[in-house]
């Protein structure tokens, strides 16, 4: 039995061990992007190895200079893209929960019909209709984009829940005398206020995380997102200031560091949100 | 899983509808046979046709080495005897009908009545001539063999210039408008521009085989068509415009064109007949049993003459009629699809509800308004951003569109017929094959094992920490990790290289992403121990689901760590491993952004994919056509990845 308990409490020692090894190596990237964000280009290259000394705390003031109108930008753009659709999901799961209405199947359908369609088929003529439509190199042709894109699975996350709700709350509000946008609006919102934040994190990072779509759309470097704009600092000409481009790196990382502080409930939620119904 | 089934079935429905609504307009824009226009029955094998509209004769020369004039009723008027094969036939203004022939002579003979004005000779085989006779001036192309080929310039009355030796044979010789340049095409698929005076002035190198040029009259577009079936317009300059293929099995050997250029015949050794627009769109086409060799174009009519065929006549208005239906096409594509549309929804509803939902309609409407008014600004969303945009993708992937030309071609199947003959594509895919099986290696072992690892730990605080720190890296943006690790393989002070060089193991030193023999393993190593959180979420939620009782009972029959894994954990965990591996393959096609930002693409094409090929010609090429069909076909995979998926599932469970 004592014998057993110590092979066992050595298996447990091994597994930390493991998982130790694992996290260090699934942190070098981050730890490599502090150490370097802190260190000039003469101490990088004199001695790669070596901790930051003296500490260049300038990198970030730089880099700040640099990015700060692009994460304005980010914040501005990713959240009216993510009321929008937060919005837009709360509505339309709404109705497709708890109202009846000839075609609601078929009108069912066709939205869960564009699960299917990847991003990448209507790319091009995403692009083209933006062009048209004299929205390139504006706010809106990432906000409209992106509502209309997250909308999507978050009124199928939203139907789900809704249908879970009890019918009664909302038959009693109708006798009281309120509106369907009353019963929406005081009713079912605040019911859904879970999955509602489920939805909008799992928006905000998609959004935040979103390349190819602002690289096409937006040209003017003013009213360039940030994930796009970091990658100024590589185009540029001349020496590479090695330590203010991982102080733009760690600056771009903040705030969905952040939003995981804040709440990593609704973070790792939010990005499983997907596994939630398979 | 029924709403799945549903749409699968719709979606098969428009697929069928619109493939069959576009293979229709296809047909009815190529419809058309030469049997049903005038026949001059001649039993001969015509290699060059004169046509003159007036007085309705017609002068074919053949390869039985005569000229033969026929009046509009078939009568043979007369008939003239050369000595070879009669290769080219120009009809004169006044009346004067110029034949050059493999007998090394350019004749001048009176059409009316069949005399030999004069014979010219050239002491070579005449393979093409070219009359200006306002200049007074007869350019020939002759030679003796491949390497002795001489372009030459005659006076009207046969008297030399200069000649010059082209060096390979030129079967095709033309004055531009102006008559200040002659050209001439070659076998070695040249183009060559010469001076009137005989100076060369420069030279296009084309794909191929020159067979036929034909100049515009008043313009300075010239059309040049080559072996196999490609066609190219170009400026005086030599500067192409315009170049496309046409299907053909096999060479041209019939060339020709109106004096606007606003139609270009082109004939087939196998009997293809195209008959095209100034853009180059084909107007009308057949196939028939013997080679098209020969076209003259008149005002109102084109003569077409055969290697084993009557002369056809063929009035111009034809081709108008099928342009008519070539561009309704463009409407009648989108009406198909609306119907398409239409017809799959009235199909669905009408299994659902019945007609009284008509009846009623606008009744319901109002009765429901507030459920429809609530859903209008997301459908309207939808509509604007996703619905139309697919549509586009899916009509336009069948045409040319492009950022260079303001018109929208239907070409058929071709931007797919490219995807498969260019290469890139295919390249592309072969790379995308490799990456998408490590990223399935990657997503199904390691985030599995750190799930494994972390069920494994008995303190919940430690579970809770770990599982904390495991979710952690995920909050780094996706473009700081790929920018990260471009700067961990970066030669100089990359941290991979540093290592090495501390390690004593500089030998091994590599430009990691620049290496053919590297960049995609590289690529594939991004990102390196691979623990996905995503991944490790979604398996360490499957454990904790599993039922303790299970672990309960095999421990009682004496189970060990493996035994659990293989025959309880990996078991209860398929949904879990489904899901990854659709969501891993959805992704592996889609997010081309890391390999745009590691490599573009490079070296070379060493890791090029799809996506990058689509983000290319979406922006840089501006082949928005040509981008729309890279996306179908990946929509495609998708699918098809999917499908299969879905059925795994339902077969493990039943």
């Amino acid at each position: 039995m004592n014998k057993r308990h110590i092979s066992s409490a050595a298996r447990q020692s091994l597994t930390i061990t493991i998982s130790i090894i694992l996290l260090i190596l699934a942190f070098v990237p981050v730890l490599l992007m502090l150490v370097l964000s802190l260190k000039t280009n003469a101490q990088i290259y004199g001695n790669f190895w070596s901790l930051p000394d003296p500490v260049a705390w300038d990198n970030y003031g730089r880099s700040f200079g640099r990015l700060y109108i692009n994460m304005v930008n980010t914040i501005f753009v990713v959240s009216a893209a993510t009321l929008m659709s937060v919005a837009l999901a709360a509505t339309s799961g709404y109705v497709f929960a708890k109202l009846e209405f000839p075609g609601k199947e078929t009108l069912f359908l066709m939205i869960l019909s564009l699960m299917m369609i990847p991003a990448i088929l209507t790319l091009t003529p995403r692009f083209k209709l933006m062009e048209t439509l004299n929205l390139l190199n504006t706010r809106w042709v990432l906000i409209l984009n992106w509502a209309a894109a997250g909308q999507v699975f978050g009124i199928l996350l939203c139907r789900t829940f809704m249908n879970e709700q009890p019918n009664s709350l909302f038959e009693s509000s109708r006798i009281d005398g309120a509106t369907e946008l009353q019963a929406l609006y005081l009713i079912a919102v605040p019911l859904a206020r879970p999955i509602l934040t489920t939805i909008g994190v799992m928006n905000m990072i998609n959004f935040y995380n979103d390349f190819i779509w602002p690289l096409i759309a937006i040209d003017s470097n003013l009213k360039q997102v940030i994930s796009v704009a970091i990658r100024s600092f590589e185009a540029s000409t001349g020496t590479i200031e090695i330590g203010t481009m991982m102080s733009g790196y760690a600056f771009a990382t903040l705030p969905l560091v952040l939003l995981f502080m804040l709440g990593s409930r609704f973070y790792i939620e939010g990005l499983t949100a997907g596994a939630i119904k398979s | 899983m029924t709403y799945y089934k549903k749409w699968i079935a719709v979606s098969i429905c428009m697929a069928i509808l619109l493939i069959g609504g576009i293979l229709l307009v296809n047909r009815t824009a190529e419809m058309g046979s030469l049997d049903s226009y005038t026949n001059l029955s001649m039993d001969e094998q015509i290699q060059s046709i004169a046509y003159d509209e007036t007085s309705g004769r017609l002068y074919a020369g053949s390869y039985q080495n005569r000229i033969t004039a026929l009046d509009s009723d078939g009568t043979l008027l007369w008939s003239f005897p050369t000595g070879n094969v009669v290769t080219d036939l120009v009809l004169g203004s006044d009346g004067v009908l110029y034949a050059a022939s493999d007998d090394q002579y350019v004749y001048r003979i009176d059409a009316r009545s069949g005399e030999l004005l004069q014979a010219i000779d050239i002491r070579q085989r005449v393979f093409d001539i070219a009359v200006d006779e306002d200049h007074g001036l007869i350019a020939v192309s002759a030679g003796i063999n491949e390497t002795k080929h001489y372009v030459m310039l005659y006076t009207l009355a046969g008297e030399k210039l200069w000649s010059i030796n082209t060096h390979s044979t030129a079967r095709a010789i033309a004055f531009s408008d102006d008559a200040q340049q002659l050209y001439a095409g070659t076998n070695r698929a040249d183009l060559i521009r010469y001076s009137v005076d005989g100076e060369e002035l420069g030279r296009t190198r084309l794909r191929a085989a020159v067979k036929g040029i034909a100049v515009q009259a008043g313009g300075d577009a010239v059309a040049v068509a080559t072996e196999y079936g490609s066609l190219y317009l170009l400026d005086t300059h030599g500067e192409i415009t315009f170049s496309r293929m046409y299907e053909l099995h096999d060479n041209i050997i019939g060339f020709g064109a109106d004096d606007t250029l606003d139609r270009i015949a082109l004939g087939g050794r196998l009997g293809e007949l195209y008959i095209l627009d100034d853009r180059g769109e084909v107007l009308f086409s057949d196939d028939r049993k013997a080679g098209i060799s020969a076209f003259d174009f008149t005002d109102t009519q084109l003569a077409v003459g055969s290697l084993g065929e009557p002369v056809r006549l063929i009035p111009l208005d034809t081709f108008m009629i099928s342009r008519f239906i070539g561009r309704a096409g463009g409407v009648l594509k989108l009406l198909i699809a609306v119907l398409a549309c239409g017809f799959t929804i009235s199909l669905l509803r009408s299994f659902q509800r019945s007609r009284d939902v008509v009846k009623n309609g606008t009744v319901l409407l109002i009765k429901h308004r507030t459920a429809y008014l609530l859903l209008l600004p997301t459908f309207v969303m939808l509509i604007i951003f996703m619905y139309y945009p697919m549509i586009i993708a899916f009509v336009r992937a069948f045409t040319d569109w492009n950022i260079r030309s303001e018109e929208i071609h239907f070409i058929g199947f071709a931007n797919f017929r490219r995807m498969v003959t260019e290469g890139y594509f295919l390249l592309g895919l072969k790379n995308l094959f490799t990456i998408a099986v490590a990223d399935m290696l990657k997503v199904l072992t390691v985030p599995l094992i750190v799930a494994e690892l972390v069920f494994a730990l008995r303190s919940a605080k430690a579970r809770y920490w770990f599982r904390f720190m495991f979710v952690l890296p995920m909050v780094v943006p996706m473009i700081v990790t790929v920018l990260m690790w471009k700067n961990i393989y970066d030669p100089s002070i990359g941290l991979l290289n540093q290592l090495l060089e501390t390690m004593d193991l500089e030998h091994l030193q590599r430009v990691w992403l620049g290496d053919p023999k590297t960049a995609l393993g590289a690529v594939i190593a991004m990102n390196f121990p691979f623990i996905d959180g995503f991944a490790f979420l979604v398996f360490y939620g499957g454990l904790i689901n599993i039922p303790t009782q299970l672990f309960e009972a095999a421990k009682v029959d004496g189970a060990g760590r493996f035994w659990n894994l293989t025959r309880i954990h990996l078991p209860l965990l398929t949904p879990q491993i489904k899901l990854l591996i659709i969501l891993k393959f959805i992704g592996s096609i889609q997010n081309f952004m890391p390999i745009y930002i590691l490599t573009g693409g490079g070296p070379g094409v060493k890791t090029y994919v799809p996506g990058l090929e689509l983000y290319y010609h979406a922006t840089t090429f501006g082949n928005y056509g040509y981008a729309c069909a890279l996306g179908m076909a990946m929509f495609v995979f998708i699918l098809i990845g999917t499908f299969f998926n879905m059925r795994m599932r339902t077969q493990s469970q039943s």
